[in-house]
């Protein structure tokens, strides 16, 4: 072959692959190429109704928590991020409503990925943060429940079954309605 | 005001779209009529985008809620300044702003054009129109900061607190206008290309443009660099996050084009591997801005609006593979005018340089991408952060500084080794004994080590160069020392300008190995009165006020810096917290020395009036920071035009002159 003919192939072979992967990326993310989403809008996404896939988390204050451990209570597991602004932005909401729910058998759990864990702490101190945080630095959590992007709430019933996965800064009516309801089955 | 500002947007597309279909129309059809007015039409389209950013500006002053884009990025309570800011706060209105830069760059160049690319001039043109036709279209069909909403709200929502930093005047705007920029020298190259004028007479435009691109980046990126260390509250300043990679990457990108067009303009070589680069550079570019509008990442810069993602993507797709099939139907007359003589040469040096270059940018187009590939291959995503792009592109960068030093100190064409061991002996010895002396005094870091070793190295071989040519100027002309280096610097401004430009490189080294081996960190929680000791410093924290604004309340804190017993200064450092974003946005304060910085952020205001503090302290990054108005300094003398010397000497002869000069020279 000419050396034209190896630079058609040297050079279009990987620029083709690389718009190929992109728009792959952006079909299979709706739109969203380039993995982890930072959610800025409020969705609600199906989600398997199944098990809680069980997890320990190295909590951020010192100890382990086991996902396990928490049967019985209706558990929000939330996935951020310190440099995420929605997360930055529905941080005193969670606060407030985890004080609300305080005495009721319910519990937040804060997974960190993608993050500095210094940052996360930071972030944790900031905004008075009560609840147990972790950090997940292998993002192995993360990629058991298929999360998306942040922040991402899954909601764990009394029975440990997921029941609802909410995406994006959340109000506090969306928060305590859902809780409320879980309490309520 | 905002059916004026959408009325002369959309005039605006139709004459960026007009010119580019009657510039090549003009050029095929053999008429200069049309490719004058096609011009005309590029000059016509800057006034119009003046008309329209104006309007939006107007109407921000004038708290014009009922446009959305106004109400979104704005409030009463914004102070006036920030108008600018907010002008490009969002997707649409930044749209906006890279169209209005593009068209005036576009309409600087098609000016400006030296009367050698007059044959090329109108597919520049077209090629300037049809990315500006792109971004007009984008903004006034997809994302028009014009569009009304059905209502007027009494207020606004305001402007992001994290944006109203000095910084922000300048770093935005300065990106932007570095990636687009880069289309000029795009242009340039292409249209050459379309013209079948595959020499060298691009070379100048593509390299003034050029340099002006990759220095708005470079100020971009630094200033960008600056504001999260003061701001963001997190004692650093680059996290390695994609959208601070998709600017990175062309900035590399250009910077192997800024050497490599030197070897091209001084020797007529590199001429295929020009085109390359600025390929590259543009491709870099186009994918910097998909990463940034496909709201795609994770990322703090993220504009949120991921159906501009696919049309940015096909813009990508285009602007890639189409100059890719010009290049392959050129490549039979892109032939270099000479060979590389030997691997000892400048020539080969700045060929090494580029491959560096380019190299520390494949790695980070990697990293950006390789989430995609784990996701496809192990349906998993694995996100590469920031050990992957220090393990691999540190060794990278060491070895580029090390080219840096050897480069400018070894001729063209051939280096003996005699020569070249007289002009790199004295550097080696003076980098090898800082790393002797370091090491003696107890540091034992490697890459440190090493880093500081050839920031000596190529520090020495610069002012070696300067203090040789000052004294065979000063021997030579008489002058007094200080004007024989004045004169020798003017007299070949692209070289000095560059020396000046590399030490600025070398001072950048200087703050990321300080704070990235360095760099001490405390955490502490204080009440007033109590005090704590980093380093040799001890701190008391005095107490706070806490002062209610208009739009947040500010928790200023005073805090007091002794050394050995003495008092050094008292700082105050402001943690502000904005309702309306349910947001805190910190100013930390930084007691500021060459040696090292001082770095105090408070994290948290507790009730009973004691503070979390942050406290860093960061060696050499002052550095980093002066390296900006230093880089600035030797990017303007490397730019300042020089006078072409052989007219002004022989008026008589010049026409004839120039026009036996052989054009491949």
């Amino acid at each position: 072959m000419s050396k034209r003919g190896w630079i058609v192939l040297g050079g279009g072979i990987p620029i083709l692959a690389l718009i190929a992967l992109l728009a792959w990326a952006s079909i299979s993310s709706g739109g969203n190429p380039g993995g982890l989403t930072v959610n800025t809008d409020f969705v609600e996404a199906d989600v398997d109704a199944g098990a809680a896939r069980d997890f320990e988390l190295q909590l951020m204050k010192g100890g382990t928590l086991k996902l396990s451990d928490l049967r019985g209570k209706v558990v929000m597991v939330d996935f951020w991020a310190s440099w995420c602004a929605p997360c930055r932005v529905e941080a005193p909401t969670l606060v407030k409503m985890y004080q609300e729910f305080q005495g009721l058998p319910v519990e937040f759990v804060g997974v960190a990925i993608w993050d500095n864990i210094g940052d996360a702490e930071v972030f944790i101190g900031q905004e008075g943060v009560a609840y147990p945080n972790g950090f997940d630095a292998d993002g192995v959590i993360a990629i058991d429940y298929g999360v998306r992007g942040i922040p991402e709430k899954y909601f764990i019933g009394r029975d440990g079954v997921v029941a609802r996965k909410l995406s994006g800064p959340l109000t506090e009516t969306v928060l305590r309605d859902t809780i409320n309801e879980l309490l309520s089955r | 005001m905002a059916d004026l500002g959408s009325i002369s947007l959309w005039i605006a597309l139709a004459l960026a779209a007009y010119s580019t279909i009657a510039s090549v129309a003009g050029k095929l059809r053999l008429s200069p009529a049309l490719v004058e007015s096609a011009q005309s039409a590029a000059y016509a389209a800057v006034l119009a985008l003046l008309v329209s950013t104006l309007s939006l500006v107007i109407a921000f002053i004038s708290h014009d809620f009922e446009i959305a884009y106004v109400a979104a990025h704005s409030d009463l309570a914004m102070p006036k300044q920030f108008t600018w800011v907010a002008f490009y706060a969002g997707n649409e209105g930044s749209l906006l702003y890279i169209g209005l830069v593009l068209s005036v760059m576009s309409a600087i160049a098609i000016w400006r054009s030296p009367e050698r690319l007059k044959d090329a001039l109108p597919y520049t043109t077209a090629v300037l129109m049809l990315t500006l036709t792109f971004f007009l279209a984008v903004t006034a069909v997809m994302a028009n900061p014009f569009d009304k909403l059905s209502f007027v709200p009494i207020d606004g929502e305001g402007i992001n607190p994290l944006l109203t930093h000095f910084g922000m005047f300048f770093h935005p705007p300065a990106l932007m206008a570095g990636l687009i920029g880069i289309t000029i020298p795009f242009a340039f190259a292409m249209g050459s290309m379309l013209a079948g004028k595959t020499g060298d007479e691009w070379v100048d435009a593509g390299r003034v443009w050029g340099i002006i691109s990759w220095v708005l980046l470079a100020s971009g990126l630094l200033l960008g660099s600056w504001w999260a260390y003061t701001i963001l509250g997190w004692g650093g300043f680059w996290f390695w996050d994609p959208v601070e990679n998709a600017a990175f990457m062309p900035w590399l990108a250009l910077t192997a084009f800024i050497h490599s067009i030197m070897v091209q303009k001084r020797r007529g070589m590199f001429r295929m591997w020009n085109i390359v680069l600025i390929n590259v550079a543009f491709g870099l570019a186009l994918y910097g801005m998909f990463m940034n509008r496909g709201g795609s990442v994770p990322s703090v810069h993220s504009f949120g609006a991921s159906s501009l993602g696919w049309v940015f993507l096909m813009f990508l797709a285009i602007g890639v593979l189409i100059p890719f099939a010009i290049f392959i139907w050129r490549y039979p007359l892109l032939k270099s005018a000479r060979n590389l003589d030997s691997m000892l040469s400048r020539e080969a040096a700045f060929l090494i340089n580029n491959l560096l270059l380019l190299a520390i940018a494949f790695v980070t187009l990697w990293g950006t991408v390789y989430p995609l590939i784990s996701r496809l291959t192990n349906d998993e995503e694995i996100t590469v952060a920031r050990p992957f792009y220090d393990q691999v592109n540190g060794p990278l960068m060491l070895a580029l500084v090390f080219l840096m030093g050897v480069g400018p100190l070894i001729p063209w064409r051939k280096a003996s080794l005699s020569s070249l061991r007289r002009s790199l002996l004295p550097p080696a010895v003076a980098g090898l004994a800082t790393v002797a002396v370091l090491a003696a005094l107890g540091l034992h870091k490697d890459y440190a080590l090493i880093a500081f070793g050839l920031a000596t190295f190529v520090t020495t071989g610069i002012l070696m160069e300067w203090y040789r040519g000052t004294l065979s100027r000063h021997r030579g002309t008489g002058e007094n020392y200080a004007a024989a280096f004045l004169h020798l610097i003017w007299a070949n401004r692209p070289r000095y300008g560059g020396y000046i430009a590399h030490l600025a490189v070398v001072m950048v080294t200087l703050g990321i190995v300080g704070t990235s081996f360095f760099s001490t960190q405390k955490d502490v929680v204080l009440s007033p009165g109590e005090r704590v000791t980093i380093e040799d410093y001890e701190l008391v924290y005095l107490g706070s006020i806490e002062t209610p604004k208009s739009n947040r309340t500010e928790f200023t804190s005073t805090v007091q810096v002794f050394r050995d017993g003495e008092l050094l200064e008292t700082l105050r450092t402001t943690r502000a917290f904005y309702p309306n974003f349910n947001m805190a946005s910190t100013n930390a304060a930084i007691r500021s020395t060459p040696v090292e910085d001082l770095y105090i952020v408070p994290s948290e205001n507790l009730p009973d009036g004691s503070v979390g503090f942050r406290i860093l302290v960061n060696p050499l990054i002052w550095w980093m920071w002066v390296a900006g108005p230093v880089m600035l300094l030797g990017t303007g003398i490397a730019l300042w035009p020089q006078r072409a010397p052989s007219p002004a000497q022989v008026p008589s002869l010049s026409r004839s002159a120039v026009r036996s000069r052989p054009t491949t020279a």
